[in-house]
């Protein structure tokens, strides 16, 4: 069960060092360009950030069952956070990201996060912060993974695993989300508006975190439970 | 889920209504220059009114807080400008700073006005319609996932009746413990539940020969005439846009001194034209359909 098949492949690697060309590119034509260019361009190299991820989803040709597997869960994550709109900044929505990733691999974990992310704006609205969003969410993803692949995450210590996913999705709100409010507040970033912003961010960033933390608490044994016995009884390598 | 809007423009092609919205919120995003910035709020508001009539009022209200916060908040951390209005916590405010701010808080304003523009027109069969061809696979999946929301609603609704029905659902008088329980338990229900149906989906799927050649989609989107006219006047208008901001018609400085182009200028002028017209696109539409319209019902 441990041995997977779904590498992270080839086409992931070749997109990365082309992103590693074009996202310096980008910042030094917002630099040619003047200052207020500097979020278009930030947004531009979210976007650019995401597009390894991809690439390498659609390289690897999913066969039906990951689609519709994946297309599940996914839709599960954006439920638990419609479930929760009543209570601002308290969504449990990484807190399923982490345990699909944790199931079935980084890559999983990357397409579930951006694109719950994105669904869920769907419903909500679309706005500036979108990419930002997709591609934190993603991340958390992408990290759970790996995280789950070395047995840091697993679903044999809930406590530790609640609070590695805390202190995961805290960090990369942190880091993400209040980067985005940064450059979408401020024109000329200057040292004391940007601490202003990140403190202001720490308390739904908590919020968040916390959600994310409790949700993997209650339902991590259940939930892989449920994922291991679909893989034992299809018969999945994912 | 979502309304539908009685609009022209949303009768358009995606490519066509996609084009309009990357124009509008990337060169709102550009513009720095307090005419240009006003022009923008003002036709998507104008946009926004059209689209959702009473309730864009909501919306407003969000968009209002915004713009005080920002334009009062910028001063108080940039500190030059040359004229000083008074002094905070020994510290200059300056006009040229709230000015300034305020042209942030009225682009953050419009950007998130024609985000709202956007949100109406762009229903999710056009977002997908548009990336399908890109990136398949994902776009497969990401339609999936809409169908799937509704339906699992629905399945969560008949599981929670299905478990107050044997009288496991629980009531008011249960403890805080118990209804964490019962809610875990409708979760595992759902989960497994469809993901059984999500196998038995996939299956459906290879049976009728999924991935054994190009997958085809249906759109119910042609492009016609009218959109090819239109995405030509569009790009003339944004050649336009952009020449003129190349000669320097949105240049804007705010420190020390205000100092910015003005209508004296041509490029100036004829920029600030042809943006307006360039924004103003789906509200002639909707004009030009009323007039239509109006003349067609006198005739009966």
């Amino acid at each position: 069960m441990n041995k997977s098949k779904r590498k992270v492949n080839i086409a992931f690697w070749v997109s990365i060092a082309v992103m590693a060309v074009a996202i310096p590119a980008t910042v030094y034509f917002s630099y040619l360009l003047g200052d207020r260019n500097l979020y278009i361009a930030s947004v531009i190299i979210m976007i650019l950030a995401m597009v390894p991820f991809f690439v390498s989803f659609e390289g690897s040709k999913p066969d039906a069952r990951y689609l519709a597997i994946l297309a599940v869960l996914t839709a599960i994550a954006v439920i638990s956070r419609v479930a929760f709109i009543w209570l601002p900044s308290f969504k449990p929505m990484a807190g399923v990201i982490i345990m699909i990733a944790m199931s079935f691999g980084p890559q999983a974990g990357f397409m579930s996060g951006a694109l719950s992310m994105i669904v869920s704006n769907i419903i909500f609205g679309q706005g500036p912060w979108t990419p930002w969003q997709m591609f934190c969410y993603g991340l958390i993803g992408f990290i759970a993974g790996f995280l789950g692949r070395s047995r840091i995450l697993s679903e044999k210590h809930v406590i530790r695993t609640s609070i590695v996913s805390f202190i995961l999705v805290f960090i990369l709100s942190g880091l993400v989300l209040d980067t985005c409010s940064v450059f979408l507040m401020t024109s000329s970033i200057s040292w004391q508006s940007a601490i202003a912003i990140y403190l202001g961010g720490i308390v739904p960033n908590l919020t968040n975190s916390l959600a994310s933390s409790l949700c993997i608490f209650f339902l991590l044994k259940p939930f892989m439970a449920i994922l291991n016995r679909l893989k034992l009884k299809y018969g999945l390598e994912y | 889920m979502r309304e539908i809007y009685k609009d022209e423009f949303a009768t358009y092609n995606p490519i066509t209504n996609i084009i309009y919205f990357l124009g509008a919120i990337i060169l709102g995003m550009f513009f720095i220059h307090p005419v240009f910035v006003g022009v923008s709020i003002i036709i998507g508001l104008i946009y926004l009114f059209i689209l959702k009539k009473k309730r864009a009022l909501r919306e407003l209200l969000f968009m209002l807080l915004m713009f005080v916060v920002i334009s009062v908040i910028n001063p108080v951390f940039n500190l030059l400008g040359a004229t000083v209005l008074f002094r905070l916590f020994n510290r200059p405010y300056t006009l040229e700073s709230l000015i300034y701010g305020m042209t942030l808080g009225g682009m953050a304003v419009a950007i998130l006005c024609w985000f709202a523009c956007y949100n109406c027109i762009m229903t999710s069969d056009k977002f997908i319609y548009i990336f399908g061809k890109i990136i398949p696979s994902v776009s497969l999946i990401l339609s999936m996932i809409l169908r799937l929301i509704p339906n699992l609603t629905k399945k969560t609704k008949q599981i929670a009746s299905a478990r107050s029905c044997i009288g496991m659902a629980g009531d008011s008088s249960s403890s805080r413990m118990e209804k964490v329980r019962n809610g875990t338990l409708v979760l595992s229900t759902l989960t497994s539940w469809s993901l059984e149906g999500g196998i038995i989906m996939a299956d459906s799927m290879r049976s009728r020969g999924y991935g054994s050649g190009k997958r085809t989609t249906f759109a119910k989107y042609r492009f016609d005439a009218r959109n090819l006219v239109l995405i030509l006047v569009m790009a003339f208008l944004l050649t336009v846009i952009i020449f003129c901001a190349a000669k320097g018609a949105t240049q804007a400085e705010y420190i020390p001194y205000l100092m910015m182009s003005w209508f004296g200028d041509i490029y100036m002028s004829l920029g600030v034209l042809a943006y307006a017209v360039f924004l103003l696109i789906p509200v002639f539409l909707d004009i030009k359909e009323m007039i239509k319209w109006r003349i067609l019902r006198s005739k009966i």
